[in-house]
């Protein structure tokens, strides 16, 4: 169904080579998961098999890509509509339609389908994606998961029978990408769709995939079975049941953070977003808070740093009430590290970053960057923050944070984008925090990386604390 | 609709508030509200008089001032509420479908601005810097890069799902070409208009023709269809009732509002 044939992918010269003659074959109604480290290629691959590259960029491609017997070379992505489906990465930004309905018609009606003919299909497919309830519904209305479901009706609602799919769990809990592996399962098998996923939470995609591409990040890639030991002997580093030390020699008994039966409720709301929150986290602890989306987390993280006001009940950190301080003391106190990390970067290049911090600190010079190094080792800082890999870019923000003085640490959904290589990196930076002593709560969906890390894991659900189901 | 409503009563009231503190002339009618008269020289211009009596002349002028500029608020307030970006869209000819799906999601992309603003700002906050580093480019760049990305993705997407496609590309090229020829005879025929006399209007006419069949031709090389057409709902009955009545009230004015 898909033949890669010595597809090369630059953008103008030879250090920017992406894909150094890669020979790809997939067939029909295969499931593969596109897997590699960051920067290797998975997106870029997944968009040259629809023609988005090379024609929204200024790459460079060479060889033979062969969809369903044509070739591709030269067309545009509009062309290749009626024959492959695309679902990128986050799926709210690309909605064009109001409505669910109007959602999954929308590349019907520009590929001209007649009327009953669309009513048809979209009864077809929302029924396949078990939707059919949700057509008339508002999309911004519905959950990520059913978002999910919604952007993949709407590729395939034409009859498409190839499906590409850019890191579609990134926005999903454990729960609601179980579902959608499976959901593809039953596409490829039932409908005998052939189904490529980019994707870097393959520990939970690999039982149900044909196969694993592992794309090596030197422009060179391989097919293998669907099974961690073909997996490990190309990527030994990605071995999950290894397990960082825990239980630093600092952790305490003595609760540092405390939160007692907390309620916020959002203005203007007439449900409290959390209820009778009660939890504590030790000196030198890391727990993570595991939980779907909306259940919360967040919203309790943002409550604790003081960002958002409480309804009823207490925090505390080290006995004292955090909402009594004054807000300039805050920094001195707690660090947030918000999903999106680039957020709190403002300056020029990385060194202006550091100097900043440390003034603003009053401590002496070179103290942050001292942090920084220990967390990442030394990088060129003379280069803009947001040049920075996402991992190297969460380590420059913790490091600014602590130099405050921070002796808290929140951190929000910090796993998001990144590899395998860089969740280990960061779980190792969290670790040697809490052994200097630091309290960490992690606020994730990404199981795999809670139990790698934490000390003790909380569950959350719909603004309650719940059972752990990991 | 809200937001208009207050700023509305906002604008009578304050029309009210002001004429009972710069009361220009004794007005005629009951005396409302009895305030001393100040008359205040400031040894240019008239002499500007200050409260004085209010009286229900002056309410009913006031409220007359007030209430017209009221009502032009209420009236963007309600063309706002009623013009939906997307059921817009969905009315234009088939030939300038990609021109307002542009249109429309550049007004979609408003809000997404402001919460990218506001999201910048918390993290601001909550890196303790919110009175420092208070250089634009803090919030302007993860704003507009948020933007930019956000634009790329959803033509990625668009494009993916055959937004833009065509039945023949000679087609195409034969209304860029007239559109192109329309453009410039409207430019000749304005010239000359403008330079010799009515009678070159038919230059004019002849870019209205080109401009109208490129639009038709345009149309039948677009394959798009279409699932769900706007329907004629009840809030549209009720911007046509409202719109109907002031047409004929002010019809009854003789044009004046």
């Amino acid at each position: 169904m898909i033949q890669l044939k010595h597809f090369s992918l630059d953008y103008g010269s030879e250090d920017s080579q992406v894909f150094r003659r890669l020979n790809l074959e997939y067939k029909k109604a295969e499931f593969s998961v596109i897997c590699g480290p960051t920067g290797s290629g998975k997106s870029t691959l997944l968009k040259s098999l629809i023609g988005l590259v090379p024609a929204l960029t200024y790459a460079r491609v060479a060889g033979e890509r062969i969809l369903n017997g044509i070739e591709i070379s030269g067309k545009r992505p509009q062309q290749l509509a009626n024959l492959v489906g695309y679902v990128n990465q986050t799926p709210e930004s690309a909605f064009v339609a109001e409505t669910v309905v109007e959602e999954i018609a929308f590349g019907m009606e520009q590929l001209g389908f007649p009327v009953p003919e669309m009513e048809q299909r979209v009864r077809q497919i929302s029924s396949q994606l078990g939707i059919e309830d949700l057509l008339e519904s508002k999309i911004d209305r519905i959950s990520a998961g059913q978002q999910q479901r919604v952007a993949i009706a709407a590729s395939l609602a034409a009859g498409q029978k190839i499906l590409l799919l850019d890191e579609p769990s990134a926005a999903l809990d454990f729960d609601s990408a179980a579902k959608l592996w499976k959901l593809l399962r039953e596409l490829v098998d039932k409908h005998e769709i052939t189904v490529l996923v980019a994707e870097h939470r393959l520990e939970e995609v690999i039982d149900f995939a044909d196969s694993v591409t592992l794309l090596k990040g030197d422009g060179s890639a391989v097919k293998v079975g669907a099974a961690w030991t073909e997996v490990l002997k190309y990527f030994p580093d990605w071995n999950q049941s290894q397990k960082l030390a825990q239980a630093s020699a600092i952790s305490s008994q003595a609760p540092a953070l405390r939160v007692s039966e907390l309620d916020v409720t959002y203005p203007g709301c007439n449900h409290p977003a959390l209820r009778s929150v009660s939890l504590s986290v030790n000196k030198g602890e890391v727990v993570s808070l595991l939980g779907p989306n909306g259940s919360g987390k967040t919203t309790l993280l943002m409550a604790i740093a003081g960002a958002l006001k409480k309804t009823r009940g207490s925090i505390t950190f080290n006995e004292r009430e955090i909402s009594d301080l004054p807000k300039k003391d805050l920094p001195s106190v707690l660090a947030v590290i918000p999903q999106r990390a680039s957020d709190l970067l403002f300056l020029g290049t990385v060194s202006k970053e550091l100097v900043e911090a440390d003034s603003y600190a009053s401590v002496t010079p070179n103290t942050t960057s001292s942090i920084f190094e220990n967390l990442i080792g030394r990088i060129d800082t003379n280069i803009h923050p947001r040049d920075l890999s996402t991992g190297q870019q969460l380590a420059l923000v913790i490091s600014l944070q602590l130099s405050v003085g921070a002796e808290l640490i929140l951190l929000d959904e910090p796993t998001r984008g990144l590899d395998y290589e860089a969740k280990a990196a960061l779980a190792e930076q969290l670790r040697m925090l809490a052994s200097q002593g630091k309290t960490i709560l992690v606020a994730t969906h990404d199981d795999a990386f809670a139990k790698r890390v934490a000390d003790r894991t909380i569950g959350m659900n719909l603004g309650q604390l719940s059972e752990v189901r990991i | 609709m809200k937001l208009y409503l207050l700023v509305a009563v906002v604008i009578a009231l304050s029309r009210i508030i002001f004429r009972m503190i710069f009361n220009p002339v004794t007005n005629a009618g009951n005396v409302l509200i009895y305030f001393p008269k100040l008359e205040l020289d400031l040894g240019f211009g008239s002499v500007i008089g200050i409260l004085g009596n209010f009286t229900t002349t002056a309410l009913t002028q006031s409220l007359n001032e007030g209430l017209r500029l009221s009502a032009i608020v209420l009236g963007i307030g309600f063309a706002a509420g009623m013009a939906n970006p997307r059921q817009l869209l969905k009315s234009t000819p088939a030939a300038l479908y990609e021109i307002s799906t542009a249109v429309s999601m550049a007004l979609n992309l408003a809000p997404q601005l402001i919460k990218s603003s506001e999201r910048v700002r918390l993290a601001r906050k909550l890196r303790g810097r919110s009175n420092r580093l208070g250089s634009m480019a803090g919030v302007v760049i993860p704003v507009l890069e948020d933007a930019i990305d956000a634009s790329l993705e959803l033509a990625a997407s668009m494009d993916a799902r055959g937004f833009g496609r065509v039945i023949s590309k000679k087609l195409s090229l034969l209304v860029g070409t007239m559109i192109l020829m329309a453009i410039a005879l409207a430019g000749i025929g304005s010239y000359l208009l403008v330079a010799v006399d009515s009678s070159q209007i038919y230059f004019l006419v002849t870019a209205v023709l080109l401009s109208l069949g490129a639009l038709i031709v345009g149309s039948l090389n677009n394959a798009k269809t279409q699932l769900i057409r706007n329907r004629f709902g009840k809030y549209d009955l009720v911007a046509l009732v409202c719109c109907l009545i002031f047409w004929l009230f002010v019809g009854s004015r003789g044009g004046q509002f």
